[in-house]
């Protein structure tokens, strides 16, 4: 099945966020609650942790990039 | 600082509970370790408003000292109180709707992460004030005890809270009047962005009970059976007249202060450190040496809970949110 990975709402009031890095290729294996990339908010930087385990099977937001809450930025295939 | 894994738990050579009180402790650690879990990804998705403190590491803490209360004991809890509230029985549902504000919440939605509380279990207050949930404990203790009442309070707080000013007046009064009272510190090593020994004078928080004249107990918080023989020897102190004992649980805290916290500020590989002796593997791999619960039915039985938390968050999602009149009802008197 495959999952979207969103930018998250991390903050009240967040309307965007950027992707400051990608720590998971495409193709990687991830474990639920892994980091999947660097996220950059107004508050802090942090950690976007996967919510299901996987392979990370598409990346479509470039780090560096800023997108608003909600945005698909990335997908994993779950092993169900 | 690294895992304590020295001898420094009080008690000996204990009765063990009994198995199946074993099995329900190491479910509720379960459950909580999911709930928090979930409770990250509700913020995430912008379903809880505000802020959250979560206690993945600490559940041992919570589950075994709880469960060392009686039915009509008094419990104050923190902010990082979840786990707390879970441990004495609240339902995931009742929480999980409190958190993002729903009226099936145990505070009818008027509360939030900060203040779970349900006087029907005796847990009267969950505070975000800093210190307030041990003088609250005492007040409840001494009007259990001029009622003669045979009731006991147990108050939990964080290591910072240990430099408040009520922190030390409530163990003064507690042990001047000896108050049914059992105190329980979570030490987690830092308060909120400080390594404790930055901002606190004692290696050891317990010593602090020498000032006061009570018992300060220093006990491993990843180990739940130690946690529960320490809390049950308090508990017993406090209600047959003796008065406080100060507990002091080593334990980690795995996620950051807060929500936005990455807890970038700690030293490379101490989490990993702490992981190893994880509270709820530490009790799996007792439960699999003695062959009480096997590594395969544990496995069953963490899937069964996340499946009721992930049906609980759910349901709760879908509760309404409270009218401005019941906000105004629960908030205000008449």
């Amino acid at each position: 099945m495959r999952v979207e990975v969103k930018m998250p709402s991390v903050s009240a009031g967040m309307e965007s966020g950027i992707v400051v890095s990608w720590l998971k290729a495409v193709g990687d294996t991830v474990e639920r609650g892994e980091a999947l990339a660097e996220i950059e908010t107004d508050k802090a930087t942090l950690d976007l942790e996967a919510r299901v385990a996987g392979t990370l099977s598409e990346i479509l937001t470039d780090a560096g990039q800023e997108v608003p809450v909600g945005t698909v930025i990335a997908t994993v295939e779950t092993d169900e | 600082m690294t895992p304590n894994t020295s001898d420094q738990s009080v008690t000996a050579a204990p009765p063990h509970p009994a198995a199946d009180g074993r099995i329900a402790w190491y479910r509720r650690m379960l459950e909580i370790r999911a709930f928090e879990d979930r409770v990250q990804e509700l913020f995430m998705d912008g379903l809880v408003e505000g802020t959250t403190h979560l206690c993945q590491g600490q559940e041992a803490v919570s589950v075994g000292a709880i469960n060392a209360l009686g039915a009509d004991d008094y419990l104050t809890i923190t902010y990082r109180g979840h786990g707390q509230a879970l441990a004495r029985g609240m339902s995931p549902e009742a929480a999980f709707a409190e958190l993002m504000g729903r009226a099936d919440g145990c505070c009818h939605g008027v509360g939030g992460s900060m203040h779970l509380t349900d006087f029907s279990r005796g847990l009267i207050g969950s505070f975000a004030i800093i210190g307030a949930s041990f003088s609250v404990a005492v007040g409840a203790a001494m009007a259990a005890k001029l009622q003669g009442r045979p009731v006991v309070a147990m108050a939990f707080c964080g290591d910072g809270a240990t430099n408040i000013g009520t922190f030390h007046e409530a163990l003064n009064m507690a042990s001047l009047w000896k108050a049914p009272v059992v105190f329980v510190v979570e030490n987690n090593l830092y308060g909120e962005y400080s390594p404790l020994r930055s901002t606190t004078s004692v290696d050891d928080l317990a010593d602090r009970a020498k000032a006061n004249g009570m018992p300060g107990v220093i006990v491993d918080g990843q180990d739940i059976v130690a946690v529960h023989e320490t809390a049950t020897a308090a508990v017993a102190r406090a209600r047959s007249g003796k008065g406080p004992t100060l507990i002091e649980a080593k334990t980690y805290r795995y996620r950051g202060h807060s929500r936005t916290d990455p807890a970038a500020y700690r030293p490379a590989g101490e989490l990993d450190a702490w992981k190893k002796r994880d509270p709820i593997a530490l009790l799996g791999a007792t439960l699999a040496a003695e062959q009480v619960l096997s590594a395969e039915d544990q496995k069953a039985l963490a899937r069964d809970v996340q499946k009721s938390v992930d049906a609980a968050s759910e349901k709760a999602a879908t509760s309404r949110v409270a009218t401005m009149e019941e906000m105004r009802h629960f908030v205000y008197a008449d």
